[in-house]
């Protein structure tokens, strides 16, 4: 009897212990302050969000995105790739800013398989196979990210004239390391008008944004997988390395309001290791 | 010397005779019980419905199986899963395709306790707290994978405690990847507990849950909520041929991407009533949910690692036509109801004929809950359900003007000899597609559907089952036809032809036919079916969760066994 006595009281003192631990009121204001931007040599972190005219959760997407951007600066790069079912012209929606690399790289990762919006950070691969992170945990993964330091320094010098860009992307290793590592060189274009489908009032009008502004759009890789930066597989501190690119100009591209992406990544995982963007137009 | 090693070779023998015998009373006493089932698929390209070869990209062969396999002795029991998904049938999420051993599990049960540790499946009360469960059609598991305890100190009193992290495909568990789940349960059954009531006609059960979950703050925008909180009270109460049932939650702040990062409550609450007699029964039931979406990791929309269950209050209907627009839960809010009244005309009146006749007429509806700005002080806003603010408030009993789903049904089936019988279904149906399906900007589909079957024995073994389906609307993608032919020759073979026809599409381009045909076997628990057609495209509901299957053309087998 004594000891089911004790037992007694420690049951309900243990039950009593998880109750009041087990529920968090937060009070507002429900923010906390923002971030700092990097200054040289910082982990920057790509948030690609791959999107699409006719999917009706993607504009929101796109707010956290612009969200990360406010609240950290040049250390986010966001690169909106229009890929898969959501992204093909219709015939009220005949707009197409869908990519070769972009539609290849969707159908590898297997992001609109798994529904839209979704989306990569850093191309992590979080799970064998799986690289893909859910737009309400970008901001999470791209802060842990952002906590790693950075191996590798990029720099990108453009110059653009007569409807012809000739960018430079200087990569120098801060670290040792071995392996095969490619550089992806990317344009992406901000200011693109043109309707969008919308599911949330508190975004735009619904269910169709006539005038939607389409920033960070994919418009031109270097291929799919890039270029390998060097014949070697090691690499030591101080190691430099130049790549120089000449892109002629859509039409439809206006180069203020053109930005080049490049980003080194590793060839076998993929998971990237830097991320650098610059101003076609300084 | 000598006389030491005899000695020594005579306990040896001695303790592996009887090691062998209590080894030989071991397997005796064991059982072991098992169940496996493969779904196999052939994809193949079709013009009609817009199948080509690079949208199938090489991946022709699909095959979803798994295999349970559960071993009893006595008081202690243990069980294992296989699963394969390489590559994952066309409509499973393609985060299912691997394999593996994801459920495993050893548990000992005595008279008032059990202890279980691996992965198990429970549900307190309706759900509305925890429910974790598999659903192999779905392609849904949600399991616990931790520690179970129940105790049952007198007969009808029952405490339950779980605590573990949930499964999520085959993504292991890695710090901060998912929450870490913790509930206890109570309930006590007066009947059983009290003598005085053991010969009541009064049946009283009352209970209680408390399920919490933690998951750490990384997220540098907001101040998240680490330990969220969910708790109900249900009772049930019951006397002569009327019974009771109602369940009511609360859920503490839990802003996720499900509610868009909101720091409302959420709550839940079910109450149903029935009264039945022979030949006649009359079910009811009201339900609301608001913001009660509750899942291990606050960033996941998808389906996956939802902690609780919120119960539909609509019928689940199986025919091709009136199962073409299932309803879809909204954990944001929902608030709805359904009467259903079941009643048998007596065998050997006028109406009712030799056999009888039955008749069920239900009707049910789910609207959107009214929601109304929060007063934000400082503020001059009308905007609700803004990230970081607390959504809104909303009146408890009040229908919001935007009607998700309504269906009025009448169903009618009637034995007419020992060969014939027939049954006859209308149904009247309003369907929110925009909202239930997030195809946005299309208008509710308002559809009429009928339903003729009729079955005949040729003789005892064997028998012919026909449909003919009607579904009449001016919305979405026009009317349909549909019918089956199934011919079972008992008890091992069937074969069955059927055909879905959109003759009212208003792109004439895309009035197909969606034909099919199957045969099978069936040997005691061991089933084989093979199907060869083509799959309109869809959603497949089970309880309210459900998954999009696209359009498919080719072969499907299934094998299913247990033992």
């Amino acid at each position: 009897m004594e000891k089911m006595k004790i037992l007694k009281i420690i049951s309900i003192l243990t039950i009593a212990v998880f109750l009041f631990n087990a529920c968090e009121k937060i009070d507002a204001p429900y923010k906390e302050d923002g971030g700092s931007s990097g200054g040289e040599a910082v982990q920057k972190v790509l948030v690609e969000d791959y999107t699409g005219h006719e999917c009706v959760n993607c504009p929101g997407a796109a707010v956290v995105a612009e969200q990360m951007k406010d609240l950290y600066g040049d250390r986010i790069v966001v690169m909106a790739v229009h890929a898969g079912f959501f992204a093909r012209p219709t015939g009220d929606m005949p707009q197409d800013f869908r990519t070769d690399a972009g539609e290849a790289w969707d159908t590898y990762f297997g992001i609109s398989a798994a529904g839209n919006p979704n989306g990569m950070i850093n191309r992590v691969e979080r799970a064998p196979g799986d690289h893909i992170v859910n737009v309400g945990e970008w901001r999470t993964q791209a802060g842990i990210e952002m906590e790693n330091e950075a191996k590798i320094k990029m720099d990108i010098q453009n110059n653009f004239g007569q409807n012809t860009l000739t960018s430079k992307v200087s990569i120098e290793f801060l670290f040792p390391m071995d392996g095969k590592y490619n550089l992806l060189f990317c344009i992406t274009q901000d200011s693109l008008v043109g309707p969008q489908k919308n599911n949330d009032d508190n975004v735009g009008d619904t269910p169709l944004i006539e005038n939607y502004v389409f920033n960070h759009v994919l418009r031109y890789t270097n291929g799919v997988w890039g270029e390998q930066i060097s014949d070697n597989e090691s690499f030591s501190i101080g190691d430099k390395f130049d790549l120089n690119y000449t892109v002629n100009f859509e039409n439809d591209w206006v180069p203020k309001h053109c930005s080049v992406v490049a980003f080194v990544f590793d060839q076998q995982t993929k998971t990237i290791v830097q991320v650098e963007e610059g101003d076609v137009i300084e | 010397m000598m006389k030491r090693v005899l000695l020594l070779v005579t306990a040896v023998l001695f303790m592996g005779l009887a090691a062998r015998s209590q080894f030989s009373e071991m397997i005796k006493k064991s059982e072991v019980h098992g169940s496996f089932e493969f779904d196999g698929a052939y994809y193949m390209p079709d013009d009609v419905i817009g199948i080509t070869d690079s949208m199938i990209n090489g991946r022709n062969f699909a095959f979803n199986g798994f295999g349970n396999i559960t071993y009893t002795l006595g008081k202690f029991s243990a069980g294992i899963r296989y699963e394969a998904y390489l590559p994952p049938l066309a409509g499973f999420d393609p985060r299912a395709e691997g394999q593996g051993f994801p459920y495993i599990w050893a548990s000992y049960t005595s008279e008032k306790f059990s202890f279980t540790i691996g992965n198990f499946y429970e549900q307190f009360g309706n759900g509305l707290t925890l429910r974790t469960y598999e659903e192999w059609s779905l392609g849904y598991d949600n399991s616990l994978n931790g520690a179970r305890v129940t105790y049952e100190p007198v007969r009808g009193l029952r405490f339950k405690g779980v605590y573990g992290m949930q499964r999520f495909y085959w993504t292991p568990y890695t710090k901060n990847s998912r929450g870490i789940v913790k509930g206890v349960d109570a309930e006590l059954d007066f009947n059983q507990v009290f003598k005085k009531m053991s010969e009541s006609k009064v049946q009283l059960s009352i209970g209680g849950s408390f399920v919490s979950k933690y998951q750490a703050d990384q997220d540098p925008l907001y101040k998240l909520p680490r330990n969220v909180g969910n708790m109900a009270g249900r009772l049930n109460f019951g006397v002569g041929r009327f019974n009771l049932s109602t369940e009511y939650a609360y859920k503490i702040n839990d802003p996720s991407a499900i509610n868009d990062l909101i720091y409302k409550e959420g709550q839940g609450f079910l109450i149903s009533a029935t009264y039945a007699t022979k030949g006649f029964g009359l079910y009811a039931m009201f339900k609301r949910y608001d913001n009660m979406s509750y899942k291990s990791n606050r960033a996941i929309t998808a389906n996956g690692l939802d902690i609780n269950f919120l119960p539909p209050n609509t019928e689940t209907h199986t025919f091709m036509l009136t199962s073409m627009y299932p309803y879809n839960t909204q954990p944001n809010g929902e608030i709805g109801f359904q009467f259903q009244l079941n009643y048998k005309v007596p065998k050997k009146s006028k109406l009712g004929g030799k056999y009888g006749m039955g008749i069920a007429v239900n009707y049910s509806q789910v609207n959107d809950i009214v929601r109304d700005p929060v007063n934000v002080p400082g503020t001059d806003t009308t905007a609700t359900g803004l990230p970081g603010t607390d959504g809104w408030t909303s009146p408890f009993f009040k229908f919001g003007k935007t009607v998700f789903w309504q269906d009025f049904n009448v169903e009618i089936d009637k034995k007419f000899s020992k060969k014939f019988k027939a049954l006859l279904q209308y149904m009247y149906q309003t369907y929110d597609i925009a909202t239930l399906e997030g195809h946005t900007g299309m208008p509710t589909v308002h559809s009429h559907i009928a339903v003729m079957e009729m079955t005949y024995k040729f003789t005892s073994k064997n028998a012919l089952r026909w449909e003919v389906q009607g579904l009449w609307t001016q919305e979405d993608k026009g009317d349909w036809a549909a019918i089956l032919l199934e011919f079972t020759a008992s008890p091992h073979w069937f074969v069955s032809v059927s055909d879905q026809y959109n003759y009212g599409n208003p792109d004439e381009d895309l009035s197909i036919h969606y034909f099919t045909g199957s045969f099978g076997y069936t040997y005691r628990t061991t089933r084989i079916a093979l199907t060869y057609g083509r799959q309109r495209e869809g959603i497949v509901c089970v309880g309210g969760v459900c998954r999009a299957v696209p359009a498919s053309s080719g072969f499907t087998l299934t094998v299913s066994s247990s033992f």
